[in-house]
C-alpha cells in the first residue's frame, strides 16, 4: 500500500508538479528573505530547511526513478533502453542551458553586489561621519566648558539652595536635566526640563568608570525616547561645605536638525558598513538559493524527463511486449488506446491485427479440428477394416498404415513410417514380392516410374506365418491442385480363401469323379469276371485265351482305375492332422532307409544339416510327402543308368524368421519349361501312367503345414523340389494348422 | 588486460583522492575549532546566580562571562547588530529525583534578549535591553561585555505564580540568537562553531 503511493507520487504528474510548485513558492520566499525582506527574514532558515528537504525528497524521486529504469533495463523489460535514451537526451537538453543560465546568473550576480560598492562612497560616508563627529565635538567641548563653569558655581553653593542654582542654571545653558549626584550614587539635586519626570536619569557604571579615571565624561547618548543627547558628567572640586565628592550629570539635547542629519548619517554610515561586511554572506546566500533554484530546475527536469520518456516509451513497450505475446501465441492482446497521434494509429492497427488473428486462428483451429475428427474417423473405419491399407507419399515412402496391413504383413508398420518398401524389406525380406510389384508400378519408388495407374495383382509371400497371397490393388493419390500425392495400397491376404476355393473345387472334382466312375466300374468288373467265369474253357483254345487276356485287362484297368478313383477320394478327404515335434532328418533318414533295404538300382544320397530344428507337424503326412517325392524321382530318373537321388535339409535364416528346408534333386530330363510353374496342380504330370495327384496332394499338404513348395530345374540337369516350412512357436501354428484345416 | 589494468590502477588511486575530498569536507565544516585554537575558549560561562524576592517578584542577579568568538566580534565591530538570549525556566520538582528533569513541571519560560549595537558617530557600543527598551552605553567593548555580564534586578516571576506547593528551581542559560543576524549570515552562522555561542544550563533553587 505504502509502495504504491510512493509509486504514485513517483510517477504521477499532479502530486509532483504541486510539489514543485510549492518549492518554486517556498524559493521565492527564500528568495525575498536573502533580499532583507523583514516579512519573511524571520522565516529564512525555516524557509531554507524546507527547501533543502524538498530537493532532497525530489532527488529520492528521481533516484527511485532511475532505480526503477536500471531495474527495468536488467531485466530486459521492452522500452527500457528506449526510456534511458530519451531521458538521457531530455536531460542533456534541458541541463545544458540551465547550467548555462547559472553559470552566467552567477556571474552577473557577484559582479552586480561588487558594483554596490564604492570606494569613493565609502570615503564619502567616512568624511559626512567624521564631519559630523567633528560638529558635534565643537559643540560637545562648548557644553563641557559651560557645565564645568556651573560646576564652580555650585561648589561653594549650601545645599539647601542647590536645586535652585541647578534649576537657574540648566534654564540658562538650555540644558534638559542637570542632576547632583553625591559620592554614593545619591541624587542630591536634579532639575529637568520636562516636569513629569520624576527619576533622573542616572549614568552608568561604564561612565563613572571613566569619569573616575579622567575626571569628566562626555559623550553622545540616546536619552529614553527622546532622542540623542550630549550627556556631560564633571566632578565638582572638593569644598569646605561639601565634604564628599560630587559629580554634575548634564543632559543637553541636539537641534532637531542637528539630530535628524546626525541620525541619517550614523545610520547610512552603518548600513553601507554592515552591506559592506555582509558582501561575502550575501554573495554566498544569493549563490545558495540561485543553486537551490537551480538545482530545483534540475531536478524537476530531469523528473520531467523521466515522465515525458515514460509516457512516450508506454504505448511503444505495450507495442513490443504485444508483438511478443503474439509472437508466443497469445492472440488476445489488446493495447490499451493511446490517444488521436501516429501511435495511437499503430496501437489501433495492433489491436485491429490481433482481433483478425485471433479469428483467423480460431477459424484454423476449427478446421483443424475437424480434419483431425475426419482423421480420426478414418483411422476408425480403417482399422476396422480387416484389408490392409498402406499410403505412400509422392517418393513412395511409408506415409500411413492400419492395423489390418501390419497384422497382415506380419510387421510393425508404425515403426517404418517414413522410409521406403526397398528399405522395409531390407529388414523383412518376406515382403520382397510385394516390394518388386510395387517398384514396377508406383511412381516415386524407382526413376524409372514416373507415373503410378491404378492396377491389381495378386502377390504370394512367405511371411512369418506361412505362405500368403495377398490381392493387391493400389491408386494414386492426387492432392488439391492436382498433382501427385503418392499410392494409396489396399491388399487383403486371399490365401485362406484360395486355398479353400481349390480344395473345395479339386474336392469336388474328385467326389464326382469318384462317383461317377466308381458307380459303372464295379458292374464292368463283375461282368467281366462274369464271362471269364461262364465262358472260360468253355471255349476254343484261341479264344479261350483271348478271353482269359481280354477279361483280365478289363479287370486289371477296372482295378487301375478304382485305385485312381480311391486316390481322388484321398485328395478330395482332408484326415486330420495331428502335429506333434518331428524331427526332420530322423524321418528323411526312416523314408531312405526303406528305399535303400534290398535295393540296389537305385542310389538316395542324403545331405542332413545339423542345426534344423524340431518341426511342429503331422509325421504320417510328411512321410506320405517324401514317399511321393522319392518316387516321382524314381520314375523322373532315366532307367538307363544309375539312378541317383539327392535329398538335403537346410535351416534357411532370416532376420524375422526362420525355415527349415527341404530340396529333392533328381538327375533326369528336368521338367518341361511350361510346366515348371503347375507341376502340382492336381492331373499335371510328365508320366504317361499315374493319376497326377502325387505332386498336388504334396503341395496340399505342405500349404496345410504353412509351408510353400515350388520346382526349379537344375543347370546340371535335373529337377529339384523345394519345400520350406516356418520354424514358428507350437501355439502360433497349432492355431495357423487349426485355421487351414477348418477352411 | 592493459586497458583493465589501468582501470584497476586508477581505483586504487581514486581511493585516496576520495578520502581527501571527504577530509576536506570535514576540515571545512570543522575548520574553525582545529585551526583556531584560541577560538575554542569563545563561548558563555554563567558563573553566578541567584533570585531575590522583593515586593512580591522574584529578581534574577547573574554574573555570567561572555567570551565572543572572532567572527561574532568582527560582526559586531562592522555593525552587525548581535543578540544575546537568556532562557530562564521556571520547574517544579515533582520526583524525587533532583536529577529527572523530565518528571518536572515547567512553571514558566521567560527569555531575555539583550542586543549589542554599535553607535559610530560615538564611537560607542549600545547595549538595548529588548524586553523593557532600556539602553546602555559603552565607550568600549569591553566594558559593554562586563556590563552585558552584570545581569541585576532582572524581573523573573510574581511570587503568587509559583504558588507554595513543592519545591522550585530555576534554569538559566545564555546564547547568541543566530536567527536575529541577518538573513545572509544565518546559514553559514548555523553550520560554524563560531556562531554557535551558548552556555550550559545553570540550575538553582528558589528561595524567597
Amino acid at each position: 500500500m505504502a509502495h504504491r503511493t510512493l509509486k504514485r507520487f513517483a510517477t504521477g504528474l499532479g502530486p509532483v508538479l504541486a510539489f514543485v510548485l510549492l518549492l518554486l513558492v517556498s524559493l521565492v520566499l527564500m528568495s525575498n528573505a536573502t533580499q532583507g525582506s523583514a516579512h519573511f527574514g524571520q522565516l529564512y532558515s525555516v524557509l531554507l530547511v524546507i527547501n533543502a528537504l524538498g530537493l532532497i525528497t525530489l532527488a529520492g524521486l528521481i533516484v527511485w526513478n532511475l532505480v526503477t529504469l536500471l531495474g527495468q533495463v536488467r531485466r530486459g523489460r521492452a522500452g527500457a533502453r528506449l526510456t534511458v535514451r530519451m531521458v538521457v537526451i531530455f536531460v542533456i537538453l534541458s541541463v545544458t542551458p540551465v547550467l548555462a543560465v547559472y553559470y552566467f546568473s552567477l556571474q552577473f550576480l557577484h559582479r552586480g553586489i561588487d558594483s554596490w560598492f564604492d570606494v569613493r562612497i565609502e570615503q564619502a560616508l567616512d568624511d559626512a561621519l567624521e564631519l559630523s563627529r567633528t560638529a558635534l565635538d565643537v559643540r560637545m567641548r562648548e557644553l563641557l566648558s559651560h557645565t564645568e563653569v556651573v560646576a564652580g558655581d555650585l561648589v561653594d553653593m549650601p545645599d539647601a539652595d542647590v536645586a535652585v542654582g541647578l534649576d537657574d542654571s540648566r534654564r540658562l545653558s538650555g540644558a534638559s536635566e542637570f542632576t547632583l549626584i553625591g559620592a554614593n550614587g545619591h541624587i542630591i539635586a536634579s532639575s529637568s526640563r520636562d516636569p513629569i519626570t520624576i527619576v533622573p536619569n542616572r549614568p552608568s557604571d561604564a561612565i563613572l568608570v571613566q569619569l573616575r579615571q579622567s575626571g569628566n565624561y562626555i559623550g553622545l547618548d540616546p536619552i529614553g525616547d527622546t532622542g540623542l543627547h550630549v550627556r556631560v558628567v564633571v566632578k565638582l572640586p572638593e569644598s569646605l561645605s561639601s565634604p564628599e565628592p560630587r559629580m554634575l550629570q548634564a543632559l543637553y539635547p541636539i537641534a532637531e536638525r542637528t539630530r535628524a542629519l546626525a541620525d541619517t548619517v550614523q545610520s547610512t554610515y552603518g548600513k553601507y558598513r554592515e552591506l559592506s561586511y555582509l558582501r561575502k554572506p550575501l554573495k554566498t546566500s544569493f549563490t545558495l538559493t540561485l543553486s537551490l533554484v537551480l538545482l530545483l530546475s534540475l531536478f524537476a527536469a530531469i523528473w520531467a524527463a523521466f515522465y515525458s520518456a515514460r509516457r512516450m516509451v508506454a504505448p511503444l513497450r505495450d507495442l513490443a511486449e504485444g508483438t511478443r505475446a503474439v509472437a508466443d501465441g497469445d492472440f488476445e492482446t489488446q493495447l490499451p488506446e493511446s490517444g488521436e497521434n501516429e501511435v495511437g494509429f499503430l496501437v489501433e492497427s495492433f489491436n485491429d491485427m490481433t482481433r483478425r488473428l485471433a479469428r483467423a486462428r480460431d477459424e484454423a483451429r476449427s478446421s483443424q479440428q475437424q480434419v483431425e475428427d475426419q482423421r480420426r474417423y478414418l483411422e476408425t473405419v480403417l482399422s476396422q477394416l480387416s484389408t490392409g491399407v498402406l499410403t505412400l507419399d509422392d517418393n513412395a515412402r511409408l506415409f500411413t498404415s492400419n492395423t489390418a496391413a501390419s497384422q497382415i504383413l506380419g510387421v510393425q508398420l508404425n515403426d517404418e513410417s517414413g522410409k521406403t518398401l526397398t528399405e522395409i524389406s531390407e529388414t523383412h525380406p518376406h515382403l520382397q514380392p510385394l516390394e518388386h510389384a510395387l517398384q514396377a508400378r508406383v511412381a516415386g519408388s524407382d526413376p524409372s516410374v514416373t507415373q503410378s495407374d491404378d492396377w491389381r495383382e495378386e502377390i504370394t509371400l512367405l511371411g512369418p506365418g506361412g505362405r500368403q497371397i495377398l490381392m493387391c490393388s493400389s491408386t494414386p493419390l492426387s492432392a488439391s491442385g492436382g498433382y501427385f500425392a503418392g499410392n494409396v495400397i489396399v491388399f487383403d491376404d486371399v490365401t485362406d480363401l484360395l486355398q479353400a476355393q481349390r480344395n473345395a473345387a479339386w474336392s469336388e472334382v474328385a467326389r464326382r469323379l469318384a462317383h461317377e466312375i466308381k458307380n459303372p466300374l464295379t458292374p464292368i468288373q463283375l461282368s467281366a469276371e462274369r464271362l471269364r467265369h461262364k465262358y472260360l474253357g468253355k471255349m476254343p483254345a484261341d479264344d479261350n485265351s483271348a478271353l482269359d487276356r481280354l477279361t483280365r485287362t478289363i479287370v486289371q484297368q477296372v482295378e487301375a482305375m478304382k485305385s485312381m478313383v480311391n486316390a481322388f477320394s484321398d485328395y478330395a478327404r482332408a484326415p486330420q492332422i495331428k502335429l506333434r515335434d518331428v524331427d526332420i532328418n530322423e524321418l528323411i533318414t526312416d523314408v531312405v532307409e526303406l528305399y535303400r533295404a534290398g535295393n540296389s538300382e537305385f542310389v538316395i544320397e542324403t545331405i542332413l544339416a545339423d542345426d534344423v530344428p524340431l518341426l511342429e507337424a503331422d509325421a504320417d503326412q510328411l512321410r506320405q510327402i517324401l514317399h511321393n517325392l522319392v518316387k516321382n524321382a524314381l520314375e523322373a530318373s532315366p532307367s538307363d543308368g544309375a539312378t541317383r537321388i539327392l535329398i538335403e535339409t537346410l535351416l534357411v535364416k532370416e532376420p524375422s524368421r526362420n525355415l527349415i528346408e527341404i530340396r529333392t534333386h533328381d538327375f533326369g530330363r528336368g521338367l518341361p519349361e511350361d510346366m515348371v510353374d503347375d507341376i502340382f496342380d492336381p492331373h499335371v504330370t510328365t508320366k504317361t501312367k499315374g493319376s497326377g495327384l502325387g505332386l498336388a496332394i504334396v503341395k496340399k499338404i505342405v500349404e496345410e503345414h504353412g509351408g510353400v513348395v515350388w520346382a526349379e530345374n537344375q543347370a546340371e540337369g535335373g529337377a529339384t523340389v523345394i519345400m520350406q516350412f516356418p520354424v514358428i512357436s507350437g501355439d502360433s501354428q497349432s492355431e495357423s494348422m487349426a485355421e487351414r484345416q477348418a477352411i | 588486460m592493459h586497458c583493465l589494468a589501468s582501470i584497476e590502477r586508477l581505483r586504487v588511486r581514486a581511493w585516496p583522492a576520495v578520502w581527501l575530498a571527504v577530509c576536506a569536507l570535514l576540515l571545512v565544516v570543522t575548520e574553525p575549532t582545529i585551526s583556531a585554537p584560541e577560538e575554542i575558549e569563545a563561548g558563555f560561562d554563567i558563573r553566578n546566580a541567584r533570585t531575590r524576592l522583593v515586593d512580591g517578584v522574584y529578581l534574577l542577579d547573574a554574573d555570567i562571562s561572555f567570551v565572543f568568538s572572532e567572527a561574532a566580534l568582527e560582526a559586531i565591530e562592522n555593525g552587525i547588530p548581535v543578540t544575546i538570549i537568556l532562557e530562564m525556566q521556571v520547574l517544579r520538582q515533582r520526583g524525587l529525583i533532583w536529577d529527572r528533569l523530565w518528571w518536572d513541571k515547567e512553571v514558566a519560560t521567560l527569555e531575555g534578549k539583550l542586543r549589542i549595537e554599535t553607535r559610530p558617530l560615538s564611537d560607542t557600543y549600545l547595549l538595548r535591553n529588548m524586553n523593557s527598551g532600556e539602553t546602555q552605553v559603552y565607550g568600549s567593548f569591553g566594558e559593554l561585555n562586563v556590563g552585558l555580564g552584570k545581569i541585576r534586578d532582572f524581573p523573573l516571576i510574581d511570587e503568587y505564580l509559583i504558588g507554595d506547593q513543592g519545591r522550585h528551581y530555576l534554569r538559566l542559560r545564555a546564547l547568541l540568537d543566530i536567527e536575529s543576524l541577518p538573513s545572509p549570515m544565518r546559514p553559514l552562522a548555523y553550520l560554524s562553531s563560531l556562531w554557535r555561542l551558548k552556555s550550559d544550563w545553570y540550575e538553582w533553587p528558589i528561595e524567597p
